[in-house]
């Protein structure tokens, strides 16, 4: 799609990704509704966002509140009256080790991560599919095609975030709306600071903004990955299982050493 | 249709108040770009200014020493405040003030001059990338190099190797920015009429060595790298990103570049 005076939803947008995200579409001359709970940062990316001339909307928003969602819908559309982009990118780091957390925490994590998107694109998806046309992205994580030992919660939520998109995509794409899991890898961010991992396989917020970008740009679905070089690793999977395996059994040894996990 | 338009366009230009940079400027708001100019004189950038507000476009004067990346960074975000953002950027302040060898040059001597003529256009590269990524295609950045990057230098170590830093920084960075649709791309210009080389020409025998060496037979003008420029910036050259684009009057096929 054309960014230039195109209408986007960003969830998440106080921070991290979001942020990014928020910031790269407004540079790119789109109108951009900025969802989060810290509204008063939402207020000073407005402010940054509006000095240049951009077009920006602040709501607080919990994405577990669907009331919250219906809020930010009605205001976006009470301004702009359209939604061409709906970036699905709140997302809370996983609970730990699952012996080690409450089940209340890993609930949490799942009505963040997992449930928070369908909800989201639930409230959202009517608008588009009435215009016949928007594209929804799901800001998943490499964690949605490998398990993560010691997140096994948060790779789950990715996990069904990204069987959602692609089902969703082919549900929907006839219709002319579109839906892309965008799978990141590792992202320092003030959620996932990512201490103790080599600085080679982490990457900065802005990248993943620039491959929002792109997604939307081109219309890749159902699925895209940053940066590129996770893919080889998906046949890897499919080509030596035992591999993969021994794989992840170091992943976990690793993860042992570090002093926590993302 | 070939379309050499930037209408609706802004572009940063450093250097731009003189020679050059003060061309490209002319040009690309002659195409129809909002113009900012960096430069270190005020005095420098009021002429130019007023000469690009005589063509109908906006322009904004930022005096600028590019040695230091701070200002820089100032560069970059008040043109991006100014002007909503930008969609060029033009990396063309440079100088070659001395000659001496590399035994015989002073150390901090290189190193201002290699900062002024190279890493002053790594940094703006560096802050302009959250201006001109989200922008994509329709983004570009142009480095003027020099044929100092394609053939030896003698005497002006800090500029042949500043240069040719230029030209491997445009392919390095058209590579990376390929797939958001923003193209770099580089001239590299021969011996152009400018201020720079005023002292030459004011000797009759380097001017007459110099000429000779040119099978076209003149000195270039600042319009002739300034249309190879806007060539480069427009969307006629929507295919075209990593090249440097030669303006020399013929004179590297020659292989000889110092008189």
């Amino acid at each position: 799609m054309e960014l230039r005076g195109a209408v986007a939803v960003v969830t998440g947008a106080s921070a991290g990704i979001g942020r990014a995200t928020a910031w790269a579409l407004a540079g790119a001359g789109a109108r951009v509704a900025m969802a989060a709970r810290r509204a008063e940062r939402l207020e000073e990316l407005r402010g940054e966002i509006e000095a240049r001339g951009g077009e920006a909307l602040a709501v607080r928003c919990d994405v577990t509140e669907v009331a919250d969602l219906e809020g930010l819908r009605d205001a976006v559309m009470e301004r702009w009256g359209r939604v061409d982009a709906l970036v699905n990118n709140a997302g809370v780091p996983g609970s730990g080790p699952l012996a080690d957390a409450s089940l209340e925490e890993a609930e949490r994590v799942i009505a963040v991560n997992y449930l928070g998107v369908v909800r989201a694109t639930r409230v959202f998806l009517p608008i588009l599919l009435d215009q016949g046309s928007g594209h929804v992205v799901n800001v998943a994580s490499v964690a949605g095609r490998f398990g993560l030992p010691g997140a096994s919660v948060y790779s789950s939520t990715k996990h069904a975030v990204v069987g959602f998109s692609e089902s969703l995509h082919f549900e929907v794409e006839p219709r002319g709306v579109r839906v892309t899991a965008l799978n990141p890898g590792f992202v320092r961010t003030e959620g996932f600071p990512q201490r103790g991992l080599p600085g080679i396989v982490v990457m900065r917020p802005e990248r993943v903004a620039r491959a929002v970008l792109r997604v939307l740009r081109s219309g890749k679905a159902p699925e895209a990955t940053v940066p590129g070089w996770y893919k080889p690793l998906e046949m890897f999977r499919l080509a030596t299982p035992p591999l993969y395996r021994w794989g992840l059994r170091m992943a976990d040894r690793v993860r042992r050493r570090l002093p926590d996990e993302g | 249709m070939i379309d050499l338009s930037l209408q609706g366009r802004t572009a940063v230009v450093t250097g731009g108040s003189k020679g050059i940079g003060r061309a490209v400027a002319l040009a690309l708001a002659g195409a129809g770009a909002d113009v900012a100019l960096a430069a270190r004189k005020p005095e420098d950038l009021e002429k130019a200014v007023a000469e690009i507000e005589g063509l109908g476009r906006r322009a904004l004067g930022v005096p600028t020493d590019v040695g230091d990346p701070e200002q820089i960074r100032a560069l970059v975000e008040r043109t991006a405040a100014e002007f909503g953002g930008f969609d060029i950027l033009v990396n063309n302040a440079g100088a070659a003030p001395f000659s001496a060898t590399v035994d015989t040059m002073r150390p901090d001597g290189f190193e201002k001059y290699f900062r002024v003529n190279f890493i002053s256009a790594w940094y703006a590269c560096h802050f302009a990338a959250p201006v001109l990524l989200p922008r994509g295609p329709g983004a570009c950045v142009l480095n003027v190099a020099s044929v100092a990057a394609l053939m030896a230098t003698p005497s002006l170590s800090y500029y042949g190797t500043a240069k040719a830093a230029m030209v491997s920084l445009t392919r390095t960075l058209a590579q990376e920015w390929a797939a958001d649709g923003v193209r770099v791309n580089a001239v590299a210009p021969g011996w152009i009429d400018t201020d720079m080389n005023a002292m030459l020409r004011a000797s009759p025998d380097i001017e007459r060595t110099i000429v000779s060496q040119i099978p076209i037979g003149r000195w270039g003008t600042a319009e002739d790298v300034a249309a190879a420029a806007l060539f480069l910036c427009s969307p006629a050259a929507s295919f075209i990103t990593g090249a440097t684009l030669v303006v020399d009057g013929g004179q590297t096929i020659t292989g000889r570049l110092v008189p």
